[in-house]
């Protein structure tokens, strides 16, 4: 079975600098996913910008189908090499994932890679092979993934942490495969790993990082299918058709809308309880249904959904809020097919209300939202009603 | 004992019910324990919200102010 993977990253910038010296690119294609990560030499705009070239420069080959070893070699030709020091101005490392769940990890000067096993919830710290590639020896990781593994990719301004103030010689792979080894039974999102493994990168450099440090957290799981219902239909007579394709729809679930779920509960008798926790003053508070995995207002949430997904396709993460567009981006990201059954009716009221009041235009929203989703590589169908 | 339902769906969101929301939490302990509060989608009157529901009778055009004169006009008539 293929696995899809979730992928969670951050950044600390050297004490000083604006900007992190370290970039990061995710390449999707068909059941490939390309991560392709670079540390400037130095820190700061310079190493900011040497590195972007290199991730973008590497991510736009292997999104046009340049096989790896192909644009490694080509990157290693391309990159400028300081006079100085002898060296690239930046690194270049690509981790590959196929869809038969085979890794393969090309690593240029970089701390080596963690590996959390799910089964036996053991981390290990995996040795690469030190192969020629494209003229240049480099670190080469070939192995397999299972559901529930996670991956941790570190740039080297996390494992020297603490250089010469906290801990003379910096927490090393040892120390951050001790921290990796304790946090595994409390840790399982891949956000949850990285916000961990940067907050105790920060204190360990006293809050004032020596040098820029990355993490990257790739989660192996089952994938899922999502269908999400908005709107009710705008013929009437097909208010039971909807919520009975919904109650047989074998995935994860989601309603947006109050008027939809009211239509739901009251069609498949069950239970509608509308939460008041405000986690987000402009987002509406979510609801709870049997056999429901998410209720949310509609449009507003679907608009405030869309601004968050937008900021994930830009490199961000989702926060770690439960509001409801927060808890509906988190659900669209986690699933890879994705069905949309949008109703089409509407609300006399909200008509009514139209000078007063600028609604956001469902049908636009949701045309939005499918090009962001396939962007983002899922697989979506739409059905209106 | 005061049971009180605020709608929480698009309009009465845009028209301030979170804001009716926020004051129950600022009312004094002693009246705000005499309030159960639950959160509602839709009481069908989309166009004249904020919209609640106390102890069942529809309120519309809802405020802050004026919710805490509700209050005080049905808890002074419970404690009566």
């Amino acid at each position: 079975m293929r696995l899809a993977l979730d992928v969670s990253q951050g950044s600390l910038a050297k004490q000083g600098e604006e900007i992190c010296g370290d970039s990061l690119e995710i390449v999707r294609k068909n059941d490939e996913m390309m991560v392709v990560l670079s540390d400037g030499l130095g820190s700061g705009v310079k190493a900011g910008i040497l590195s972007t070239m290199t991730v973008k420069m590497a991510a736009k080959l292997l999104s046009r189908g340049l096989p790896l070893e192909e644009t490694v070699e080509t990157i290693n030709k391309t990159l400028p090499i300081c006079k100085v020091r002898g060296l690239a101005y930046a690194t270049l490392n690509i981790l590959y994932i196929n869809e038969k769940n085979e890794v393969r990890f090309i690593q240029d000067d970089a701390p080596p890679l963690i590996l959390i096993k799910h089964r036996s919830k053991q981390a290990i710290i995996l040795e690469g092979q030190k192969n020629i590639i494209g003229g240049k020896e480099m670190s080469d990781y070939q192995f397999g993934i299972d559901e529930g593994d996670i991956l941790i990719i570190v740039s080297d301004g996390v494992p020297h942490a603490g250089v010469g103030a906290i801990l003379e010689l910096g927490w090393g792979m040892q120390g951050l495969m001790k921290y990796v080894q304790k946090q595994l039974p409390s840790l399982d999102e891949p956000e949850e790993w990285v916000e961990e493994i940067l907050e105790v990168t920060r204190i360990l450099y006293s809050e004032e990082p020596g040098d820029d440090a990355t993490v990257v957290a790739i989660r192996a799981r089952k994938p899922r299918s999502l269908m999400l219902v908005s709107g009710p239909p705008k013929d009437q007579a097909k208010d039971e058709k909807l919520c009975k394709t919904f109650q047989s729809f074998e995935g994860r679930k989601v309603i947006c809308g109050g008027a939809t779920a009211n239509m739901v509960a009251k069609k498949l008798q069950r239970n509608l309880e509308t939460e008041l926790e405000y986690s987000d003053p402009s987002v509406p508070p979510t609801a709870k249904m049997e056999g429901v995995n998410l209720v949310t207002e509609g449009i507003l949430t679907i608009n405030k959904a869309i601004e968050r997904l937008k900021g994930v396709l830009g490199g961000e993460n989702l926060k770690p809020k439960d509001d409801g567009a927060t808890l509906l981006a988190k659900e669209l990201i986690q699933s890879e097919e994705i069905f949309l059954h949008i109703g089409t009716a509407i609300n006399p009221a909200h008509k009514a209300l139209a000078p007063a009041i600028t609604y956001p235009d469902r049908i636009q929203a949701f045309g939005e939202l499918v090009h962001l989703l396939e962007r983002l590589g899922k697989k979506v169908e739409i059905q209106w009603y | 004992m005061i049971y009180l339902e605020i709608c929480l769906g698009t309009a009465c969101h845009l028209m301030g019910s979170e804001e009716i929301f926020s004051s129950i939490e600022k009312l004094p302990p002693s009246v705000r324990e005499k309030i159960t509060v639950r959160g509602m989608h839709c009481l069908n009157a989309c166009d004249q919200g904020p919209n609640v529901r106390i102890n069942g009778k529809v309120y519309h055009r809802m405020t802050p102010e004026k919710l805490i004169e509700v209050i005080e006009e049905i808890g002074g008539e419970a404690d009566a």
